[in-house]
């Protein structure tokens, strides 16, 4: 899997990202930019309120990681197809990404963003997917 | 707006152990090891003696119970960045904007107790900012959050500039926007799991979203 390349402009909240607070996100933000690494912009949330982001960090990794009644390659593809429809890209491509690594099928992952119904995805994930849109999707 | 699958006007969360909902919740009687001692936490921590529907939908998988208790008391019920009036407006607002009842009448009634008028509860419940009782800074804030309830790709630093230009800090914006975001979250696990409105208030909002901002 390759590492985000993405150029790494200026976040809209310059003072969030001015200001992390000490923090193992604040860390890991000065090992990357020391050693000239990418690094997730996402930690500049985290280093921001670090209280809140131990909680976020630990039902995320809870959402994704542990054991449940889904596989971890399904719900990856659940957060990438999610952030599809949110159109947002960041998210998006992160967790597309490791979808097809956990799945071992990249064009399937690719083939579910770009066009659900036509994707070669199996029928049973497809119905939980169109699920997942209505949950999504902004009252009309 | 999705139904309402009460006709009771009962006023507690025991009510919501009485209610089918659509997918199974975790009732307080039938809770047990790690999820009735959150439980049990919840109650005597927040002095309340029944446990929020909500909660019952994350005890469902019991790490996000605590989880999800300890998310909402460190960001939604403490006075942060920006003071709980503020952050209960943002979570009323954007609880009619995804027409969630159940999550719209909680914190409604949460706004209540930060001294908010009737005419603010009705005017952010129906999705009206026009109001005299929001401020020219606060209908700024709120028109953010309605952003990026509805579009948040569409966010651009002009946005951010404008409400700075207003005197809403960088970390401000910040907090409002993890709030907004909280209520996605909150508002599609009470309507798809099909909590109904505990009627703490006799608020009948009209649908209220449009993508038109």
């Amino acid at each position: 899997m390759s590492t985000l390349k993405v150029a790494q402009e200026p976040m809209y909240l310059r003072d969030v990202e001015a200001n992390p607070k000490p923090s193992v996100y604040r860390d890991l933000l000065e090992n990357a930019k020391s050693s000239g690494g990418d690094y997730w912009q996402i930690w500049h949330l985290l280093a921001f309120d670090p209280e809140a982001a131990h909680h976020l960090a630990a039902l995320s990794h809870t959402f994704m990681h542990k054991p449940s009644p889904l596989s971890s390659g399904l719900r990856e593809l659940i957060a990438a197809y999610t952030s599809s429809l949110n159109n947002c890209e960041f998210c998006m491509k992160a967790h597309a990404a490791v979808a097809s690594q956990l799945l071992g099928d990249e064009s399937l992952v690719w083939s579910v963003i770009d066009n659900l119904e036509t994707s070669t995805l199996a029928t049973k994930e497809k119905a939980l997917l169109r699920f997942v849109q209505k949950v999504t999707l902004a009252p009309a | 707006m999705k139904k309402s699958q009460d006709s009771a006007s009962t006023g507690n969360d025991r009510a919501i152990t009485r209610i089918v909902t659509n997918l199974p919740i975790v009732r307080e009687d039938a809770a047990t090891d790690s999820v009735a001692r959150s439980y049990a936490n919840y109650r005597e921590r927040f002095g309340r003696p029944d446990v929020p529907g909500i909660l019952k939908c994350f005890a469902t998988h019991p790490p996000l119970l605590e989880q999800m208790i300890a998310l909402a008391s460190s960001l939604l019920f403490n006075e942060g960045h920006l003071p709980r009036r503020v952050k209960e407006m943002i979570a009323t607002y954007v609880s009619a904007l995804n027409d969630c009842p159940y999550c719209l009448d909680s914190h409604a009634s949460f706004l209540r107790t930060q001294g908010g008028s009737d005419e603010l509860l009705t005017a952010l419940s129906n999705g009206n900012l026009e109001v005299p009782s929001i401020s020219a800074k606060e209908h700024q804030l709120l028109s953010f959050v309605r952003k990026v309830t509805n579009e948040s790709y569409k966010v651009t630093p002009d946005d951010i500039r404008e409400l700075n230009d207003v005197d809403w800090t960088q970390l401000q914006v910040a907090e409002a926007t993890h709030i907004t975001a909280l209520f996605a979250f909150f508002n599609r696990v009470a309507n798809t799991f099909g909590l109904p409105s505990q009627h703490r208030l006799d608020l009948d909002p009209a649908s209220t979203n449009s993508k038109e901002n």
